[in-house]
């Protein structure tokens, strides 16, 4: 335990609450990011410093707020462009979106930051990779899957009306015809989006099929 | 860019919702306008006191919300704090910008009604998050929840808080490291006492709405807090 560590001590809930003033807030800050017990420490009474917000009453703002903050989002991606899928197939929107969700956390986690646009990563950049819809053996749309590369491929499956109670087995097949079990799903509600990371060697996977607990097989789709 | 029709960017989670107007998707840009726009209009508001200078800031949460929405770190933030931190932060801001008296003490009082009565008008939030919250500071001393709001919603630091309130700066301090350890606690049991189905539900809430699970054993995944460093700086 440092110097710093103490004075981290005294200063938690004002470093939580986000009213300690500079320097000194990003040097006690630095040094946390360094210490895992400060790290720790700040991270607990962060969590309930952000939930006061929540104490603030909702408030119906004045008429027409709604489209002059949707038209300041079209200046800002006229200005700045739109960030594109790595891969610009056709795509379920859901999935991509949950997908795009995915890579975003995962992109985080390599640039380590929201305050400012990221750039891409040098490396382990995540992006989208194989996807398909699900089709019932009818062949009706019955949901959506894909899968997520980055340091740690995963892959995101979501089952339109997927019966909570039911347990889903998910399986890729490879264009050999081979298979490997990659999870079991526990729906907690129709439209659930489930995901797990899989080996990277699944991403040479080309169908992904879901079972019920029977092991027959409710759902397929196709990874392109 | 995708096509996403409203009605389905309805329905989607709040951290799907914000990767598609990441993806560039106006209707994803509407529907989340739609979804905060009353809580975030809220909270500056309180923070403003000024109904203008309150539109400004709400308008510039979104479009910081529009810029940064692809780098959102959902395991480190709801979405809904981590809007509501962006808000708080800009709030704090404009109102030191135009010196005006951010959250005066007279006004800390009407923001603890009883918590029912707030019900009917939390609309974008879940209510249990809100009710707890409010119920948790509702359980502060009234020294430590003055001390605490005025830090929280008016951006005092220590010093302005021993200075409005009369106090010694090591009084402040103290209450404001006993409110927030107290208030850490209330949500915890208040947390435990939803029971374990509404907890998981809340953790899925606070994901991407996904999970992550190894064969045949489930496990949480990305479900945590996110800071705008913008809007906070804690690691």
């Amino acid at each position: 335990m440092t110097d710093l560590c103490s004075v981290v001590d005294d200063r938690a809930a004002e470093l939580a609450l986000d009213i300690v003033d500079e320097p000194e807030r990003t040097e006690l800050l630095a040094h946390a990011e360094s210490c895992e017990r400060c790290r720790r420490t700040l991270d607990d009474l962060a969590d309930t410093a952000d939930r006061i917000l929540l104490a603030a009453p909702e408030v119906e703002p004045p008429v027409g707020f709604e489209s002059r903050a949707t038209a300041v989002a079209r200046d800002v991606t006229a200005r700045t462009g739109v960030p594109a899928p790595a891969k610009p197939v056709r795509r379920s929107a859901v999935v991509v979106a949950i997908a795009a969700a995915l890579v975003a956390i995962i992109g985080g986690v390599a640039i380590g930051g929201i305050g400012e646009p990221s750039t891409p990563a040098a490396t382990n950049a995540p992006a989208l990779g194989g996807s398909g819809e699900l089709a019932s053996a009818a062949g009706d749309h019955v949901g959506e899957a894909a899968i997520v590369v980055g340091s740690e491929p995963i892959l995101v499956v979501s089952l339109d009306d997927a019966k909570v109670g039911e347990r889903y087995e998910c399986h890729l097949v490879f264009r050999d015809g081979t298979t490997i079990e990659v999870g079991t799903w526990a729906p907690r509600g129709p439209n659930h989006t489930w995901s797990i990371p899989i080996d990277r060697a699944a991403l040479d996977a080309v169908q992904l099929v879901v079972a019920d607990a029977d092991g027959s097989s409710v759902a397929t789709a196709d990874l392109t | 860019m995708m096509v996403l029709s409203s009605a389905r960017a309805d329905r989607l989670s709040d951290a799907a919702l914000l990767a598609a107007i990441a993806l560039g998707e106006p209707d994803a840009c509407a529907v989340f306008v739609r979804r905060y726009q009353r809580q975030v209009y809220g909270l500056a508001l309180t923070m403003c006191s000024d109904p203008t200078t309150s539109e400004d800031v709400a308008q510039q949460t979104f479009e910081r919300v529009w810029r940064h929405a692809a780098n959102f770190d959902g395991r480190r933030a709801s979405v809904r704090t981590w809007v509501l931190m962006i808000c708080r932060r800009l709030a704090i801001d404009a109102v030191r910008l135009r010196r005006s008296v951010p959250l005066p003490p007279e006004a800390i009082d009407p923001l603890l009604p009883p918590a029912a009565d707030r019900m009917p008008e939390d609309r974008a939030t879940d209510a249990s998050d809100v009710v707890a919250v409010r119920l948790a500071l509702g359980n502060l001393s009234d020294e430590q929840r003055r001390v605490v709001l005025l830090a929280s919603l008016g951006g005092h630091t220590a010093v302005e808080i021993a200075e409005r309130e009369g106090i010694p700066i090591g009084t402040a301090k103290s209450r404001l490291r006993l409110g927030l350890t107290r208030l850490r606690a209330e949500l915890g049991t208040e947390q435990a006492a939803m029971g374990t189905e509404q907890a998981a539900m809340a953790t899925e809430r606070a994901t991407v709405d996904t999970e992550q699970a190894t064969t045949g054993t489930e496990r949480a995944t990305t479900g945590t807090e996110s800071p705008d460093p913008d809007t906070r700086g804690r690691p």
